[in-house]
């Protein structure tokens, strides 16, 4: 357990001077939430540059390489950054104030404990963990680099071979720092991508609201979406980054901040390094932001950090030619047959009802009835939206058989989308609670 | 609408929230004998072929790194077991080159060195078997 402390630390201390270049204002909670979340996009790329140039990766190799990124990032932070300045979300509260805020917090601490519990029970075993991303990181690792023959040998398909390599290259570097394999205390890697999502929320709902019991009210009400039950994938990153990507945006919108939608944009690259859906992600979020408000797209082009992140891994996945089963083969062939099967699609999506249906029911009556939430929430409302759409649109030019395709991976990706919607719901009520004669003070904050 | 009703509707729905986001193995774990739940989740792969995972452990401490393995797969099997097995054996032995070999496809699998066979008959295969474990044999063809 001590080794992946200090993979955590390491992965925190890694991200650090890349979250210290954006000049936000942000609490110590949400710096450390950036830090881990770039940490681990630092590392994968330093893995993944290390392989690329045929260099084994060792604790050597790697530990010079990543002190070098590193050290360059700090020495850019420390003329382009305000340095380690911390601005709490919120003002001077009351000490009942300051005492519930502590007692929520105290009570969200104990469900990421309870998170990382569960997490190290015992080796991880998802299926998606030993024949997906564990798998990979495992081959990975005792290959000392990134295995291109295994990639591209077609026996191995089912290890889905063409996702992105973030995860598994982090389970990689988790293995080199160790000197070993390890499957069961990795699973402390799902309980902190989402730690770092909570804080993150933690402080946007503060400053949102002026309020610091409101924050931790928010933030345990919205922990367990990011406490993902899929441990050992590549979910509870992508809920983290695509969360963090989204809801910077929308701040960065809102306050007319190119920092924060770069920042933004870069968790949304990280995303795409993740998983596949972070793709239909990107162009969804470019869509909401177009359509955010009159020549909204004009300000499309502050996404170019995701396209720069995310293209090394597209284009070493087509010169590698990795499978992607969604997106090979004939696939305009697949989307017209595809139509005539649109109604098993929506049957077998009825059939397998997202999990947490309360909370669903809760935060779309909310979004929907606060009356101006869809004309002042338009980027958010449009970009997950937008990707659920993408989501339906897969079932139907799957090549896999719909209803396996949909049993087994809709109520997990529809998680993607719960931690954003959940902010915004609980945004609009903490808003009618505060402000009930008005409904639009914060959103016009 | 009159503010007491806003105030009302707007508790109801963060409740609604709440409740609606819990999940109640984050409270369970805390109160209960999480050795059983290990045993449970430690059992759980290992189920579907009991002894396999052991086995695989063995064949990868006895076969060196970047060493090709075939996986002898009976003809009969079913497709899900087969994909089981295979899919379990590249985790357990990565680091080497696992290939499924069906024991109909042997005689080309000339090239190969190392034959895993779980579990099954090892008077079957003309080779030597340098390790037994469990119900399952490994072969080396010298």
């Amino acid at each position: 357990m001590g080794g992946i402390l200090i993979l955590l630390a390491v992965l925190l201390i890694a991200g650090l001077p890349a979250a210290l270049l954006f000049d936000v204002r942000r609490s110590a909670g949400r710096l450390a939430g950036e830090a881990f979340l770039l940490g681990c996009g630092v590392v994968s790329f330093v893995l993944l540059g290390l392989s690329v140039s045929g260099t084994p990766w060792t604790k050597l190799s790697v530990g010079i390489s990543l002190c070098a990124v590193v050290g360059v990032l700090a020495f850019l932070a420390a003329f382009r950054g305000r340095g380690l300045q911390f601005d709490p979300p919120t003002g001077a509260s009351s000490l009942a104030g300051r005492m519930a805020s502590a007692v929520l917090d105290i009570a969200t601490a104990a469900l990421v404990v309870s998170h990382a519990l569960i997490a190290t029970l015992a080796s991880i075993p998802a299926i998606d963990f030993w024949a997906i991303w564990g798998l990979k990181g495992r081959v990975f690792f005792e290959h000392r680099g990134i295995d291109w023959r295994f990639l591209e040998d077609a026996g191995n398909a089912f290890a889905h071979t063409g996702y992105p390599p973030l995860v598994s290259l982090n389970y990689a570097f988790a293995s080199i720092l160790r000197g070993g394999w390890e499957d069961r205390w990795i699973g402390l890697l799902s309980t902190a991508f989402a730690a770092a999502a909570i804080l993150i929320v933690r402080d946007l709902i503060g400053r949102e609201t002026g309020s610091r019991w409101m924050a931790a009210l928010g933030a345990n009400i919205l922990a367990p979406l990011a406490l993902s039950r899929w441990v050992g994938t590549a979910e509870p990153a992508m809920i983290a980054y695509s969360a963090a990507g989204l809801l910077l945006i929308r701040r960065g919108l809102r306050e007319d901040s190119f920092r924060e939608i770069g920042l933004g944009a870069i968790f949304l690259g990280l995303a795409i390094q993740t998983k596949n859906e972070g793709i239909t992600l990107l162009i969804a979020a470019a869509l909401g932001i177009a359509m955010n408000e009159r020549r909204g797209w004009r300000k499309v082009v502050r996404l170019w950090p995701a396209a720069v992140i995310a293209a090394p891994w597209l284009i070493l996945k087509e010169r590698h030619d990795l499978a992607t089963y969604l997106t090979s083969g004939p696939l305009l062939e697949r989307a017209l047959g595809g139509l005539g099967r649109i109604g098993t699609v929506g049957e077998q999506l009825m059939l397998n009802a997202p999990s947490q249906q309360l909370f669903w029911a809760a935060a779309l009556i909310t979004v929907l009835i606060v009356g101006s939430a869809p004309r002042r929430e338009k980027f958010l409302i449009l970009t997950l939206g937008t990707q659920l759409f993408f989501f339906v649109v897969a079932y139907v030019i799957t090549p896999l058989d719909v209803a396996w395709h949909v049993a087994n991976s809709w109520t997990r990706i529809l998680e993607q989308l719960a931690l954003p919607l959940g902010f915004l719901a609980l945004l609009l009520i903490l808003e009618q609670l505060r402000r009930p004669d008005s409904s639009t003070k914060i959103a016009e904050a | 609408m009159s503010r007491d009703a806003k105030i009302a509707i707007s508790a109801l729905l963060l409740a609604a929230l709440f409740f609606g986001t819990l999940k109640p193995e984050f409270y369970l774990i805390l109160g209960m004998d999480r050795s059983i739940l290990r045993e449970s989740i430690e059992s759980g792969p290992d189920s579907r072929a009991p002894g396999y995972d052991d086995f695989l452990a063995q064949v990868a401490e006895a076969i060196p790194r970047g060493e090709v393995v075939a996986l002898l797969t009976p003809d009969r099997l079913d497709g899900e077991t087969a994909d089981y097995r295979f899919y379990r054996a590249s985790y357990f032995l990565a680091g080497r080159s696992v290939k499924r070999v069906y024991a109909r496809e042997l005689s080309s699998a000339k090239d190969i060195r190392y034959f895993a066979l779980w579990p099954g008959d090892p008077s079957v295969l003309p080779f030597n078997p340098i390790l037994h474990q469990g119900g399952g044999t490994l072969f080396e063809r010298r």
